[in-house]
């Protein structure tokens, strides 16, 4: 992918302690148009206070976030304009209709009138909500209810989207439809950063990955990126076989990290045979997010 | 099993300080509040001195002697040297006449003015027609005008029984002395009721007027109520937060102090309709003279509904969580009510808790109501609480701004 000469949003050694307690430390990367870039870290990382800080809602004890070259500040309407939040929580109305919340949150994201009708009848159209539109937003499922939260947030038409844990507790036909959404706003050019504890979402769906764990930034890039410069470009080979004697045979599964596979998995089979194993099931895969994350902090991303 | 249910409950109880209070400390608090209310209150034996003014038409030493005796009597308080009714009276030495006692019951002066109507001394010495006491009262307060009227009463029977003595006395001198003798063998007949119809009590407050009281019992109820929904509109603050709708609300176009600018429009746009409602009931069912006072109404509501409106704020900024907020708001609402006057007449409670009370904007809220429609009082009479309520509701909302930074950031 290619990204245009200037970033939108740019972080750059951002820094914030909440009394004693640092919840970011030198944080950096930056965000390009139409790129969907994850944040992805454990609970307590610092997700969520950097989305506030890029919201001009957390100021920073040091370092900066420039929207479009320019500082954030704090409660600059401008800026704000161009940011769509959307928090991890269904920071909806339950008891306003579809219609009726996206009337509200477009009336405060500063559009009116005609526009405001407009952008109503697409949003519902983007998210597949037009038939549920007079419904209360608490009578909708869990994925319908993510979908209206995420419609609130671009109403305005923002060219930085904020995403904090957007996929949270939906099914994965919601979770899908979520992601197309988010294609759709690429391809317009909006910038999309979210935050997930969902490696395979990363690894899937986003362009680029920034992984950050203590406050800190550990690792940014694309997937590959990330794998050539963390676990390298090994591929993992699993093999099972059955072992035992008469009485007793039982699976067993082998994994060995193959760096040149033409040449190597044919000396992997062979001695496989040699020890007289009748290879069952095998599995030559990539280094996945999860190895990147395991080889740089060793430990799992936890919940 | 039972048990680890009621273990459970005792575990949330304990681990919830709040609702610990308002289980077993807030029912005590009540109970004290309506303690002192009744306990130093009405039936104590304390009630507050019923404030009285002496109006003495007959102007004789035998009216003089009977406003004396009045005037002596603990349970009133003669209000002649008030600073509240001086400035009614051109010079203080000047006598008080009916009109100007009227006025000064009217305004809420007085509870009660006595009035000795002239020929009383002729009455009660030559029984040439029947001693006229007319107490001209102030029902807004029922207890005062049947405590001054017992007090009148009692003074007259003393009166009375004293001149009786004396006309005897003088009689005596007259006979001779065997028959002075046998007359003093007699047993003292009396009969009927030396002071009969003597004492007339006039409403000089309600005459006319088609349920005057329910007036007052409406704004009382009302003004609760407008307290209550308010700190339930407030919660929505917290609501938001909880939720994270504030953070989103927050990170639009929208800046906080527009936010609460926004819920307190709202609180006090809902609380003025809920008065509004509230009053065209009392008028539609009760006959309560509310379309004929609506410009004092909405001089009394809007101060009365902005207070409610900044107190509800305020209590949202300050608390962190809805739950809190529903406690913190339950005690607040009805000890004001209690104490201002919302629940029980203020006039019943002792002179110092009804001081206390006006530390609640419910007692000057319904002070002024009460002058709006129980004493048809001029509009610019209602300054001061109009003023003090003004003054509540710009302080809270300026201190819940404050308390608001925490959501700023």
């Amino acid at each position: 992918m290619t990204y245009s000469t200037s970033p939108l949003l740019s972080i750059c050694d951002a820094n914030k302690s909440y009394a004693s307690h640092p919840a970011l430390r030198g944080v950096s990367f930056n965000l390009w148009p139409g790129e969907l870039l994850a944040l992805l870290g454990p609970n307590g990382a610092g997700k969520t206070t950097l989305i506030r800080a890029i919201c001009g809602r957390h100021r920073l004890d040091g370092g900066s976030v420039e929207l479009m070259g320019e500082p954030i500040q704090h409660g600059d309407r401008r800026q704000r304009a161009m940011l769509g939040f959307v928090p991890q929580e269904l920071a909806i109305y339950p008891d306003l209709t579809a219609e009726q919340n996206l009337d509200v949150f477009g009336r405060l994201h500063g559009v009116v009138g005609s526009s405001l009708k407009m952008k109503i009848e697409e949003v519902l159209r983007w998210t597949q909500l037009e038939s549920r539109r007079h419904d209360r937003a608490g009578s909708f499922s869990g994925g319908m209810q993510r979908r209206l939260n995420i419609a609130c947030g671009v109403l305005h038409d923002p060219m930085v989207l904020l995403l904090d844990e957007p996929t949270v507790g939906v099914d994965p036909q919601s979770r899908e439809r979520i992601f197309e959404m988010l294609a759709e706003l690429k391809t317009r050019g909006t910038a999309v950063l979210l935050t997930t504890h969902q490696l395979d979402e990363a690894e899937a769906r986003c362009d680029r990955i920034v992984i950050i764990d203590g406050g800190q930034t550990i690792a940014s890039g694309t997937l590959a990126e990330l794998v050539a410069a963390t676990v390298g470009d090994t591929r993992r080979l699993t093999v099972q076989f059955q072992d035992g004697d008469d009485a007793e045979r039982y699976l067993v599964t082998e994994t060995y990290e193959l760096a040149d596979v033409a040449n190597e998995l044919p000396q992997v089979l062979d001695a496989t045979a040699r020890k007289g194993k009748v290879v069952e099931g095998l599995k030559l895969s990539n280094p996945s997010l999860q190895d990147v994350f395991l080889h740089l902090t060793g430990r799992e991303l936890r919940e | 099993m039972i048990g680890t249910i009621i273990r459970i409950g005792w575990l949330r109880l304990r681990n919830n300080p709040l609702d610990l209070v308002l289980t077993f400390v807030v029912p005590i608090i009540f109970f004290s509040i309506f303690a002192l209310i009744f306990g130093k209150g009405i039936g104590s034996g304390q009630t507050a001195a019923v404030k009285v003014l002496f109006v003495d038409e007959d102007n004789t030493v035998i009216s003089k002697q009977f406003m004396d005796d009045l005037q002596s009597d603990t349970g009133l308080r003669d209000v002649t040297t008030d600073a509240a009714f001086a400035p009614d009276r051109v010079a203080t030495d000047e006598p008080i006449t009916r009109e100007v006692a009227t006025n000064a019951v009217r305004d809420g002066k007085a509870k009660v003015a006595i009035v000795v109507a002239a020929g009383f001394h002729e009455a009660l010495w030559f029984g040439d027609g029947e001693p006229q006491v007319s107490l001209l009262a102030d029902s807004s307060d029922q207890i005062a005008s049947q405590l001054a009227e017992a007090t009148v009463r009692r003074a007259m029977g003393r009166q009375v029984g004293k001149i009786e003595r004396e006309k005897a006395k003088r009689k005596m001198k007259l006979l001779s002395e065997k028959a002075r003798e046998r007359i003093g063998s007699l047993a003292d007949v009396r009969t009927g009721d030396p002071i009969g119809n003597a004492v007339a009590v006039e409403d000089v407050m309600a005459s006319g007027k088609v349920n005057p009281r329910i007036s007052m019992y409406a704004a009382g109820i009302a003004v609760l109520f407008v307290l209550f929904s308010a700190s339930s509109a407030g919660a929505t603050l917290l609501e938001e937060q909880e939720s994270g709708t504030l953070e989103r609300l927050l990170s639009s176009q929208l800046s906080i102090t527009q936010l609460l600018a926004g819920k307190w429009l709202w609180i006090a746009g809902v609380g003025f309709v809920q008065l509004v409602l509230m009053f065209l009931w009392a008028q539609l069912v009760f006959g309560v003279a509310f379309l004929s006072h609506i410009p004092g109404f909405t001089i009394m509501a809007v101060p009365t509904v902005a207070a409610a409106a900044s107190l509800a704020i305020l209590l949202a900024t300050v608390c962190k969580s809805r739950n809190q907020l529903n406690g913190v708001a339950l005690i607040i609402v009805l000890t004001m009510s209690a104490l201002g006057g919302s629940m029980v007449p203020r006039y019943i409670m002792s002179e110092e808790l009804q001081q206390v009370g006006l530390i609640t904007f419910n007692a000057w809220s319904l002070e002024g109501f009460e002058k709006v429609f129980w004493r048809d009082a001029p509009l610019l009479s209602l300054w001061p609480q109009v003023a003090v309520l003004a003054v509540a509701s710009v302080v809270m909302l300026a201190l819940a701004l404050l308390f608001a930074n925490r959501w700023r950031r």
